[in-house]
């Protein structure tokens, strides 16, 4: 089953062809980073208005790539929620009439179950139940896939998502935007010591929940400090502190999760799993415990329209279509 | 109508009486200083509205947007050089669709209000006390 | 030739279905659900009550703006998904100018279309009617109510006010100066009918070059334009 997968749901425009959830034919993607650069964040108007004057390319280049025809598409999926809702609608409504006008089916998905199938594109022999750490800019959540549709979420960040805390980090060391992979370079030649930054660790309530507007804060005040007594920051010291209070937060809940549940199956997925010090603690700590651990590659790491095609395909088994009247959400439970 | 904080949950508690009474498609035109205690009240507001939100500030996308019965569009304009950037991060739009704003940084953007704003000023007179002036929009108890 | 219109400009969302210049069908929703839920569905249905399906579609015809920008691009990437599959044209076609189309066209007629753009600002062009067809006198602009009446009184004609702008013209003009009337409540707002209308005759492109005409910014590019030849010339 061919499915024709679309995403708009932040700054990424994607359209992808992928055969039966597996195997991607085609993925096409136009990143609009440099029309929100000047902004220093992805201004919502402008990434909608940009979604709709390059998604008939894309999905031109999609079939192109894919070398099928509009006749061989079996259905069509697309992110439904959650997203910035002028960006999400485009997506939607480009979707949807073009599945009335194939005859197909529609689908919609989850952005964050889609992160999360972005594993079952990477690792053919990868199916649930697992554990899956999700984490991204706008989403931080450690999920129970208990099955291909079926999960529950263990636990979230009661703020900011991980990936906000290295963008915003980023922008008060002068790294510009976005954040993840600057923050990431330069913590290569820190010492992870240099700074005491406070564990996000929330007390009360569900042992699983994070929390990360307090080490963001820390950071931007150490920056903050340091211009005003002209101290002299440790710039790769204070990455690669940050990205050691990070992944020490993620990795720990993680894993405490996987014990609990009795998974011996660890997953991550989003955008912030490309960031190498958690990828390397989650190496290291699934090792030890001796789990295994599945992180696909950078490029599925980040938004894109194949993940869609492979949870949309495991949604259209399971019954999930939608008719014309389908909706796009700003927030959406997973 | 001027009121006097202590902290910034006392600011936020402040904005949450306001956001219980605060109506669809008001716009809250929010002055003052950086650290003044603005996003703190924003974020008061949202639970007022009694939306589940986590808000914070929206420096870098200039507007963030909380769905519910009200929504809340939470407005930075702090990085606005011009008027016509109004338009481009569809600054009519967002007044059309009913919702509330809450602008901070309206210094920056004079040509954005019509003169129906609720006009609300922050002042630092201590460390944690803040002076805040309401001046139109509901009336709170 | 089986044209599709589409309208999502305002708070009212259409769809039209049109055999050459015949109307076949017409939808309309005014009840405040967002376009992107009511619109498709309008559209579906007419088809199969017509005993059509979406592959019977020669062309769609969709308002461009200006208009909410958020309606404009749920109208335009539906237009845009459906001639994208279908490998059929779209014919992107001014909002004021359907308005006219669906408006009072008696030859002779001044046509004065206008939404409000806030700020006393609205969206505006003139038309006058020959031949049972609106013919443009202006081009889309936005303009002050103020420069606009300078403009209505210069034509000394009576002019008919049509769009969401028309009762704030016509409460805002000094109508010692000007003669105008609203247009019938039905007939006053664009719709689908309009769009199916004024999109005849008119030259279909590839799904690809369909873009919005979100107005504001033509005349931001204006002032960009005209200040950067300023500095030129200095």
């Amino acid at each position: 089953m061919k499915i024709l997968a679309v995403e708009s749901s932040c700054d990424e425009t994607a359209v992808a062809v992928v055969e039966d959830g597996r195997r991607v034919l085609a993925d096409e993607i136009f990143s609009q980073v440099a029309l929100h650069e000047i902004y220093g964040g992805v201004v919502p108007e402008i990434a909608a208005r940009s979604h709709l004057e390059v998604i008939t390319l894309l999905a031109d280049r999609a079939l192109e790539k894919a070398s099928i025809t509009r006749k061989d598409i079996d259905a069509v999926a697309c992110t439904y929620a959650p997203g910035l809702i002028g960006a999400v609608l485009v997506g939607v409504n480009f979707a949807k009439s073009a599945a009335l006008a194939l005859g197909v089916p529609l689908i919609p998905v989850h952005h964050i179950r889609g992160h999360i199938a972005a594993n079952y594109l990477a690792f053919p022999e990868l199916e649930p139940p697992f554990l899956c750490l999700a984490i991204s800019g706008g989403n931080t959540m450690l999920v129970d896939v208990r099955g291909y549709t079926d999960m529950a979420v263990l636990g979230r960040t009661r703020d900011d998502a991980a990936g906000e805390c290295f963008d915003k980090s980023a922008r008060v060391l002068g790294l510009g935007y976005p954040g993840g992979k600057p923050i990431d370079d330069l913590s290569k030649t820190g010492d992870d010591r240099a700074y005491d930054l406070p564990r996000p660790w929330v007390n009360d309530g569900n042992p699983y929940d994070m929390s990360f507007s307090g080490l963001k804060t820390a950071v931007v005040n150490l920056a903050h400090h340091a211009e005003q007594t002209g101290e002299e920051l440790d710039k790769p010291g204070l990455a690669a502190s940050l990205c050691r209070a990070v992944s020490e937060s993620l990795v720990g809940r993680t894993m405490a999760a996987a014990e609990q549940l009795g998974y011996d199956r660890v997953a991550v997925a989003g955008g912030v799993a490309a960031n190498s010090r958690v990828r390397a603690d989650f190496e290291a700590a699934c090792r030890k415990a001796e789990k295994k651990l599945y992180v696909p590659p950078l490029r599925l790491c980040g938004d894109n329209g194949a993940m869609i095609g492979a949870q949309g395909y495991y949604e259209y088994l399971a019954g999930h279509v939608a008719d014309s009247d389908l909706n796009a959400y700003a927030t959406m439970e997973l | 109508m001027t009121y006097i904080t202590h902290s910034e949950t006392e600011t936020e508690e402040l904005g949450a009486r306001f956001g219980e009474k605060v109506p669809a498609g008001a716009v809250i035109a929010l002055y003052g200083d950086l650290g003044c205690g603005k996003t703190a009240f924003v974020r008061g507001m949202a639970r007022g509205m009694g939306l589940d939100a986590v808000v914070s500030s929206p420096t870098f996308t200039i507007v963030n947007e909380y769905d519910g019965t009200r929504p809340l569009f939470h407005f930075d304009m702090y990085r606005l050089a011009s008027a016509d950037e109004l338009f481009d991060i569809g600054w009519e739009d967002y007044l059309a669709r009913g919702g509330v704003c809450a602008v901070e940084w309206s210094e920056n953007v004079p040509g954005a209000f019509e003169g129906d704003e609720i006009v609300i000023r922050f002042a630092k007179t201590g460390d944690n006390d803040r002076e805040i002036t309401i001046e139109g929009g509901p009336r709170l108890c | 030739m089986l044209t599709l219109a589409l309208e999502s400009s305002a708070k009212a969302a259409s769809a039209a279905v049109f055999e050459d210049e015949k109307m076949l069908a017409f939808s309309i929703q005014n009840a405040g659900l967002t376009h992107s839920r009511t619109l498709l569905p309008m559209a579906e249905d007419m088809l199969k009550n017509l005993g059509k399906t979406p592959a019977d579609i020669d062309r769609v015809a969709v308002s461009r703006g200006p208009g909410s920008f958020t309606g404009l691009r749920i109208g335009l990437a539906e237009a845009k998904g459906l001639c994208w599959a279908l490998e059929k044209p779209v014919v992107g076609v001014s909002t004021l100018e359907a308005m006219a189309w669906g408006g009072p066209v008696l030859d002779g007629q001044m046509l004065c279309c206008a939404m409000d753009a806030r700020r006393g600002q609205v969206y505006n062009a003139l038309f006058t009617v020959e031949g049972g067809k609106p013919v443009r006198l202006t081009e889309d602009r936005a303009i002050s109510i103020a420069e606009l009446e300078i403009e209505l009184v210069a034509r000394q004609e009576p002019w008919i006010l049509l769009g969401d702008g028309a009762e704030l013209c016509f409460d805002t003009l000094d109508r010692s100066q000007v003669t105008v009337f609203l247009a019938p409540e039905p007939l006053r707002v664009q719709s689908a009918r309009g769009v199916g209308l004024a999109a005849m005759g008119k030259e279909a492109v590839p799904a690809g070059e369909l873009l919005p005409q979100y107005l504001r910014l033509s005349q931001a590019e204006r002032e960009r334009l005209a200040k950067l030849e300023k500095e030129s010339t200095t």
